[in-house]
């Protein structure tokens, strides 16, 4: 009779196999789990910087516009403005100032406003009195119709609110006539009757603005926001923001005109928070103080760690500026869980400096 | 079947990577974009300052001159971005160009005439205030005077053809 040969893998084989394989297939898991909690955290903390960066970046090439026509003859022109596109109103005689942080709840609000034209760095005067549905110009102001001017009053005393208006008109000056520009009723920026309708006296100022760029950031939830306030269209920059705060730095005094002197009048000798007393706002009194914004943003890592050891003390801004350094509260319970990160940019505001 | 199992994580593991590698490349491209127009920015300031000291030792001695491809004594044309619709590619070259950047510049004077007659009518002008260092000026040369403006556009292209264009006006 013929034995059977014994073939395949006996009983203590295959349990010895089938334990390896488990093993290998817990320390496979494992390693993936680990793998992609660290690949998470790394994204996250790797594509946030980058996004801060760049968010970073757009509001300080955004500020570097910042109060271009403005200004007229080293004067800042307008501490209020009527202003309307369209028909909708967007400011009737409210306070302005095209460089503006704001503290709303624990953290600030940042107004940028600037012309889209260069020439709007030289502004006109009025060869003789305006009441706003025309204009004569002392000097040649290349402007076309569908362009918007800044028509702001050269009476300092009632200090009566600037107005945006558009050309729909403009003749070109010779030596018998002066360029005479029309404001008529079908110009975006002219459709509207305001509180206060200023009548402009000679010698006030006419910039030209072009289209007014007017940029608003601010955190909306835990989400920085820019809001175009000409349009009223919004986009988020950045999430999980939970500080985004301003500071200005200014000079000890206001600049007599021309002083070009390299001293404590024309240099950032001072960082000042928009809760300081004085600076809650900016005017046509402290804005020729102000050289440069310090701008910062407070980003909450989005995943929470296991082991809540990752941050020791909560993030802290402003005290290497010899100020009192501000605490930034997380918005979450549990903020040792999470990481934080800072970055903070320094924009030079030229035109205020230079307009002045 | 362990094979099987371990052959699809790894997998996964891989994709995984592969991703994360994407992001970071992503994140250095996006810094790499935010560094390039700092420095483009930076060698338009050195553009500027060249253009400025044209207008004063080139230009001004002979304002109504145009001088090829880089001056008009007349405002030109814009475009929708508001820049002169003139050839760049000749316009004024900083010699030597800044660090990696080539910076080309021209200047139009803001006025509609080449011969003025009178500054405030022909031309967009400021207020010029004398010096103030009361050593180096008569007593005729303290009252202000209305000075024309001069536009200068800049144009940075970096090495990839990426370009820059800022503006500002100079008296």
């Amino acid at each position: 009779m013929r034995r059977h040969v014994a073939r395949g893998l006996s009983i203590i084989e295959l349990m010895v196999g089938l334990v390896v394989g488990l093993l290998v297939s817990l320390a496979a898991v494992s390693s993936a789990q680990l793998f992609n909690a660290t690949q998470r955290q790394g994204v996250s903390v790797g594509s946030g910087n980058a996004n801060v960066a760049s968010a970073l970046a757009s509001i300080k090439n955004d500020l570097a516009n910042g109060g271009l026509g403005f200004f007229g003859d080293r004067t800042f022109l307008c501490n209020t403005i009527n202003l309307s596109v369209n028909g909708t109103t967007l400011s009737n005689g409210a306070a302005f100032a095209p460089v503006q942080a704001t503290r709303v709840a624990s953290n600030d609000r940042l107004d940028v406003a600037y012309a889209s034209n260069v020439i709007g760095g030289v502004a006109a005067q009025l060869y003789s009195p305006s009441a706003g549905a025309s204009a004569a110009l002392k000097s040649q102001l290349p402007v076309v119709a569908g362009q918007s001017v800044l028509l702001a009053s050269s009476d300092t005393t009632a200090n009566p609110p600037c107005v945006m208006r558009t050309v729909t008109a403009a003749s070109a000056p010779t030596l018998s006539s002066r360029q005479e520009l029309t404001f008529g009723n079908t110009g975006a920026n002219n459709q509207v009757a305001f509180t206060t309708n200023p009548t402009f006296p000679r010698h006030s100022w006419a910039a030209l603005i072009g289209d007014l760029r007017w940029s608003r950031y601010e955190l909306n939830g835990t989400n920085l926001r820019m809001t175009n306030v000409i349009t009223g269209a919004t986009a988020t920059l950045l999430r999980n923001v939970i500080g985004f705060r301003v500071v200005y730095g200014v000079s000890a005094v206001v600049p007599a005109p021309d002083d070009t002197s390299i001293g404590n009048t024309g240099t950032v000798i001072n960082w000042v928070k928009t809760t300081t007393a004085g600076w809650g706002a900016l005017n046509g009194t402290n804005t020729p103080q102000v050289k440069a914004l310090r701008i910062a943003v407070v980003v909450r890592s989005p995943q929470r760690e296991k082991n809540c050891d990752a941050s020791a003390s909560k993030p802290t801004l402003w005290g290497d500026l010899g100020i009192t350094a501000d605490v930034i509260e997380p918005d979450v319970a549990d903020w040792q869980c999470y990481r934080y990160r800072t970055q903070i940019v320094v924009a030079p505001m030229r035109n205020l400096v230079y307009g002045q | 079947m362990t094979l099987l199992l371990v052959l699809i994580l790894m997998t996964v593991m891989l994709l995984g990577g592969l991703g994360l590698a994407r992001i970071t490349e992503a994140g250095g491209l996006i810094t790499g974009n935010v560094a390039a127009r700092d420095g483009s920015l930076h060698a338009a300031e050195v553009g500027w300052n060249t253009a400025f000291q044209d207008v004063i030792t080139t230009i001004q001695p002979a304002p109504q001159v145009a001088i090829a491809n880089w001056y008009w004594p007349t405002t030109q044309a814009t475009d929708a971005a508001g820049i002169p619709v003139v050839n760049f590619d000749n316009a004024r070259l900083v010699a030597g160009n800044v660090g990696r950047y080539e910076v080309r510049y021209v200047v139009d004077r803001l006025c509609n005439t080449a011969v003025i007659t009178s500054v405030e009518v022909d031309c967009l002008s400021r207020r010029k205030e004398p010096p103030r260092d009361m050593n180096s000026v008569s007593s005729g040369d303290l009252a202000p005077s209305l000075a024309p403006q001069y536009r200068i556009t800049i144009r940075v292209t970096d090495q990839r053809g990426t370009q820059t264009w800022t503006q500002a006006l100079v008296n």
